[in-house]
């Protein structure tokens, strides 16, 4: 179901150009760039009536699978052009590693400063300022009631089913981690916080030796599927630290396709492992805590989308992975908790405080915005209790499209180390960063000329 | 200052800047979805050298074995309309062979052109639904792309379904008055036919919106009857609807002629640039609309020209990449009411 919103005729531009796009048989593969290109990509697919995840490819992805594929044509996609640089990227990572294919680029919009021929096909270009933010709004609002946002092709998701409240459910989530409710537009989400090292002893059979979880984002989302009554999704995140120079390669104990992925992609294919077993063991909890309560979906039409960042994966091998939660085993004792539901207001005072710590006139290394690691963020609360209220705010930050997970590496007298750090996402959100930040005297210095 | 090389040399500083001023209402009206657009050959030509109504004539004259001297003169003399009748009834296979022709020579390949991506920015930054066009060739449904415009069927089946297109999804719908090159309006006879059901479309436009005519001469009669008609209408419930007519005239006597004559006739602005030139100056006019009203307020608090303080605040923005021109103006204004009463 469509729901009118001023934004609705853009989206519905929107919504169109994607989808002739994505299938256009003019093209072999679509790789979409960063988060909200793969959102659109999803949402277009989960849209069509018989969703297929075929042509889609994620940028490393793409440079490992097609390398031997003379003549490929490629369609890089995303959703908006700015300065240009990171459509520009990919599509010299795409040429360097696909020599031989034709690569074309596309974004549903590009602002007045994109250089021009930056995009090959475009639906809005030469945007300013503020038509460009209007029409941000949109695809946002697309992406959020889609719900696409929140799911990476590099994240797995499993399907709840409930025949027991959904207050029953959100105690027992709680009493697994720290979870905070939240109700943003269009679904009700749930952010369990975990700390790392409480999770270390279950985490340890598959984490390789050159991977450190002390720091990792360790969360487990919980989202509404608006259209099934008592149907929630679980999208486990958790991502160590990996030591990239030291990893020769990964060998999960029982998913063999993880000993096919090399280079960078390591730390992605680590941390959808992890993540893994994180999710196996809330699986357990729950259907300890609720018995027949509750029941999971984790088919191929769930985890197809996996391909997409991870070419080698085995579906199968995940989904018997996954079906670990069904093993028999004695029952744990369990508990409930209370689920915490602070109020959008509250949390988005935290997003708020998030933001800014993005603001560092001291780096201009940079500009003067620059990307924080997860204790950075962590440390906007003044209390333990505060601490999961404000990792539910990145996600509020992440689900608008503010802030944009990436993974950086670091290179340190103990090696190179490949980590996930949050940034503002997009030149539209810098911009109002250091607007904003100007705005309440933060940094200014005003040529005395304007004055004189 | 540097003098602004969009606009004639034989134009004064002050008329430039009062030009400006009225780029900048277009700009506003853009903004608030009032603009209305008619395109003519001017656009076709600058973008791509595509054959203007007198160059067709010409080639149609040749085409019919007159050397080009002589074609020149049948042109001057009697017209497209004229020589395509002509044309029509000497050439065998008539009407297909006028059609292919026509369609031959306006064909275009190749890389767009500055002015079709200008065109194309400001047809995204105002969500402009309808442009009116006199030209046959659909160079504007190719500047704007495939999924972004529509070229409309004369037919009141595809009005009524673009009208509730419209209101779904974003995108332009463009009126060929006169037709495409598969159907082109270009002989007597043809334009002795009942008028376009376009013209209603554009009735309603003239009525509602500031209505914008770039690269085109303002000569086709069933155009300036339904322009006129809706000026004595306006007139006669005093209200004012603003027209702009863009057109290149390189020479001053010709300006100052055409300006008072449209002036005279029906309250038009004559803005004397090329399409090219135009939207150039439109797009720049829309991208720092948002720093006039700061702009006009510095101005007044430190006595000094809007255009001086624009200039300066462009300066301030280089050392700062990061804001653009409303943002730097809205920060000085800031800045300025704390400092001065």
């Amino acid at each position: 179901m469509r729901t009118w919103s001023p934004n609705s005729r853009t989206i519905e531009a929107l919504r169109e150009f994607v989808a002739a796009l994505l299938w256009d048989p003019m093209f072999d593969y679509v790789v979409p760039i960063e988060r909200k290109g793969t959102a659109l990509i999803r949402a277009a697919i989960m849209g069509s009536e018989s969703p297929n995840w075929g042509k889609v490819l994620a940028r490393e992805a793409a440079c490992v699978t097609l390398a031997n594929r003379p003549g490929v044509r490629v369609l890089a996609l995303d959703d908006s052009v700015w300065s240009g640089e990171t459509i520009k990227a990919t599509v010299g990572m795409l040429e360097a590693a696909l020599p031989r294919a034709e690569v074309v680029t596309a974004a549903f919009m590009t602002h007045a400063d994109a250089p021009s021929g930056s995009v090959d096909i475009s639906y809005f270009q030469g945007l300013g300022d503020n038509a460009f933010r209007e029409r941000r709004a949109a695809v946002v609002e697309y992406l959020q009631q889609q719900g696409s946002l929140l799911l990476d092709t590099e994240h797995a998701e499993v399907a709840v089913r409930l025949s027991c409240s959904s207050d029953e459910f959100f105690r027992a989530l709680a009493g697994w981690g720290k979870a905070v409710k939240f109700s943003p537009p269009y679904r009700l989400n749930c952010t369990v916080f975990q700390h790392a090292s409480e999770l270390l002893e279950q985490l340890r059979g598959v984490l390789p030796s050159y991977a450190d979880i002390s720091d990792a984002v360790c969360k487990v989302r919980v989202v509404e599927r608006p259209q099934i009554s008592g149907g929630f999704s679980l999208i486990p995140i958790c991502y160590p630290n990996v030591w990239l120079d030291r990893a020769s390669g990964y060998d999960h104990p029982r998913m063999e396709w993880t000993k096919r992925v090399t280079g960078d992609r390591l730390f992605n294919c680590i941390g959808l492992c992890v993540a893994i077993e994180m999710l196996v063991h809330l699986m357990q909890w729950l259907d300890d805590c609720l018995g027949g309560k509750v029941s999971f979906e984790y088919g191929p039409a769930q985890l197809r989308h996996l391909n997409a960042a991870f070419p080698e994966l085995d579906v199968d091998e995940v989904i018997a992975e996954l079906g670990r939660s069904r093993e028999s085993r004695r029952v744990r004792a369990t508990h409930l908790g209370v689920p915490d539901e602070p109020g959008l207001q509250i949390l988005e005072k935290y997003a708020e405080k998030i933001k800014r710590r993005c603001y560092d006139p001291g780096a201009y290394r940079s500009g003067t915005v620059r990307n924080l690691r997860l204790p950075e963020i962590l440390a906007v609360a003044q209390s333990e209790v505060e601490v999961p209220r404000v990792s539910a705010a990145l996600d509020l930050l992440i689900d608008k499209a503010v802030i944009l997970p990436r993974v950086s590496k670091l290179k340190t007298a103990k090696g190179v180390m490949a980590f996930r750090e949050f940034g503002p996402d997009g030149e539209m959100v810098r911009r109002e960063l250091i607007r904003e930040a100007l705005l309440t005297g933060r940094g200014v210095e005003v040529d005395a000329d304007i004055c004189s | 200052m540097a003098r602004n090389p969009r606009f004639p040399l034989y134009l004064g500083d002050d008329e430039v800047v009062s030009l400006q001023r009225r780029i900048t209402e277009i700009a506003l009206a853009a903004l608030a979805r009032q603009l209305g657009l008619l395109i003519g050959a001017g656009f076709s030509f600058e973008a791509r050298g595509l054959p203007l109504g007198s160059h067709l004539a010409v080639a149609l004259a040749e085409d019919l074995g007159y050397p080009e001297i002589s074609a020149r003169r049948l042109a001057d003399t009697y017209g497209l309309s004229v020589i395509a009748e002509q044309y029509g009834r000497v050439v065998t296979g008539k009407r297909q062979q006028l059609v292919d022709t026509v369609s031959r020579m306006l064909t275009t390949s190749g890389d767009g052109s500055q002015v079709e991506n200008d065109l194309k920015a400001i047809v995204s930054n105002c969500d402009i639904s309808r442009i009116f066009t006199t030209n046959y060739d659909s160079l504007i449904e190719t500047a704007l792309g495939d999924q972004r415009s529509a070229t409309i069927a004369e037919t009141a089946s595809a009005l009524t379904k673009f009208e509730h297109d419209i209101r779904r999804k974003e995108f332009t719908g463009v009126f060929h008055i006169h037709g495409t090159t598969t159907n082109p309006v270009i002989t007597e006879t043809d334009l002795q036919k009942p008028r376009s059901i376009f013209f209603e479309e554009l009735r309603h436009e003239l009525l509602s919106r500031v209505f914008v005519m770039v690269g085109y001469s303002f000569r086709d009669e069933s155009i300036t009857d339904v322009f006129e008609s809706i000026y004595e209408l306006l007139k006669k419930t005093r209200e004012e609807r603003k027209t702009f007519l863009v057109s290149p005239i390189e020479e001053e006597f010709e300006y100052r002629f055409a300006k008072q004559y449209w002036e005279d006739r029906c309250d038009v602005c004559l803005i004397p640039m090329g399409a090219g030139a135009f939207f150039a100056e439109f797009l720049e006019q829309l991208h720092t609309v948002g720093s006039v009203k700061p702009i006009d307020e510095i101005s007044v608090k430190i006595r000094s020209s809007p255009a001086d303080v624009k200039e300066r605040l462009k300066r301030l923005c280089d050392d700062v990449p990061d804001l653009a021109l409303d943002d730097m103006a809205e920060i000085a204004r800031r800045f300025l009411a704390v400092r001065t009463p």
